[in-house]
């Protein structure tokens, strides 16, 4: 059966966030169309779905949700059943863990268009790295950078921990990582480092989409 | 002996850059020594100086159980010493005080600290912190000074007896994970102010201590308002 492909807008605070992503989608033109990139904090309109990346999210998802006309799908590195459920809880049509492949994630956007509410967690035909993320060309990754993002936002370690259901030794371990990648010595050198390099979020709205 | 809950989340908070994060666990570890040494040692509490953080470990409900059941027995240091007359070397009046007796509670220790002993913690002569022993009998460091400063690396010369009776230093580690909080975030706010302003960190962390300043309030609340000005989110 053919259908028209998947009008889909890509959500995140940060635009190189949603950049990576339509690229990552871009292979798939039959399938998803990607008419929106959006970093601003209101749900766009007029698209079949909503694919909201997690990456440094800090806004209320309730009130995203509750705004939203088209069903959001969150798309997150947390696999914790809390974090799960309480997107659900929230309303979100799907959530998509980040390590599945690119095949995966579409199919997940189509079945949530024909209004199947889905989960999807396994990562077992993921193939490579996708997406893109502030500090990537630094070697950071993006957990280290999701991590490095939150503390240019102000928070504290368990801050961060209970944020992303992460247990604090690996926290401190991923900031320690970052710190070495970047050459900070302390917290101030690392926002400083952050803030110069796009850790910040970039307000905007671009359509059509511009994925170079 | 098993740290207090604010040595644990003290240890979270700190700046994951310092890297010694199995601190605590190698603390558990020289506890066992110390209560080899000393049987009835019911704390210690490991302060440093340069970033003030200070971590107390109390003996178990069990260690504290058996140490009562001991005592009970007649045969304990505090039934010998009110015996000797000599009980904690210190004052009636100080072990009737009610605020000293509300910090032993805080403690949570089943039996009064009797004795403590101070070790200041030497790097390259110069006094890098300090750790203190609390134990629940009167003479319980007598005499083993220099083998409590070898675990400890610290400097026997400089050991102190029963300095710190009321446990003070627990009260300084139950503060210690908001002192850390409120340090990572000056360190947020300077590094915005760096950034955003163009100066440098040092020029942003003293304009930042003059703005506290002047207006009267803590640099924790100064940094507070820079990082909310900033669209941190707290």
């Amino acid at each position: 059966m053919s259908r028209d492909p998947v009008r889909v807008a890509l959500v995140d605070d940060h635009m190189i966030v949603v950049r990576g992503l339509a690229a990552m989608l871009a292979d798939h033109p039959d399938r998803v169309e990607v008419v929106e990139l959006d970093s601003l904090r209101d749900p766009p309109d007029d698209v079949d779905v909503v694919l909201k990346d997690a990456f440094g999210m800090v806004d209320d998802l309730r009130d995203f949700v509750a705004t939203s006309r088209a069903p959001v799908v969150v798309f997150a590195f947390a696999t914790d059943p809390a974090a799960v459920r309480q997107a659900l809880d929230l309303g979100v049509a799907g959530y998509v863990f980040k390590g599945v492949g690119v095949e995966t994630l579409v199919s997940a956007l189509e079945r949530v268009r024909r209004g199947e509410r889905v989960v999807e967690l396994d990562s077992a035909d993921r193939t490579e790295v996708i997406g893109d993320w502030p500090g990537r060309r630094h070697g950071l990754s993006e957990r280290e950078a999701e991590i490095l993002t939150l503390i240019c936002r102000g928070m504290s370690n368990n801050q961060v921990a209970q944020h992303l259901y992460l247990s604090i030794n690996s926290v401190k371990t991923y900031i320690r990582t970052a710190y070495r990648k970047i050459g900070a010595e302390s917290r101030s050198q690392a926002v400083i480092w952050g803030l110069r390099h796009g850790f910040v979020p970039t307000p905007g709205r671009v359509r059509p989409p511009s994925t170079d | 002996m098993e740290p207090i809950p604010e040595s644990v989340e003290a240890m979270q908070e700190r700046d994951a850059v310092l890297g010694d994060d199995d601190l605590l666990e190698r603390l558990q570890e020289l506890s066992v020594k110390v209560q080899e040494l000393v049987p009835d040692c019911i704390g210690l509490t490991v302060a440093f100086m340069e970033d003030g953080l200070a971590l107390t470990l109390v003996a178990t409900d069990v260690e504290v159980a058996l140490l009562d059941a001991m005592q009970y027995l007649g045969n304990g240091p505090c039934l010998e010493a009110v015996r000797e007359g000599d009980p904690v070397e210190v004052n009636d009046a100080d072990l009737l005080d009610e605020e000293r007796w509300r910090i032993f509670a805080l403690a949570g220790a089943a039996v009064s600290v009797a004795s403590t002993l101070t070790l200041p913690i030497v790097r390259d002569d110069e006094v890098v912190g300090s750790v203190n022993l609390y134990a629940a009998s009167g003479h319980a460091f007598g005499g083993l000074h220099e083998q409590l400063a070898e675990l400890f690396g610290g400097w026997a010369p400089g050991a102190i007896e029963n300095a710190d009776l009321s446990f003070s230093t627990r009260l300084k580690a139950e503060e210690a994970p908001a002192r850390l909080r409120a340090e990572a975030r000056v360190e947020t706010a300077v590094g915005m102010l760096a950034a955003y302003a163009g100066m440098s960190p040092a020029d942003a962390r003293r304009r930042l201590e003059e703005s506290a300043a002047r207006a009267g309030v803590s640099r924790a609340r100064i940094a507070h308002a820079v990082i909310m000005l900033f669209g941190g989110e707290l």
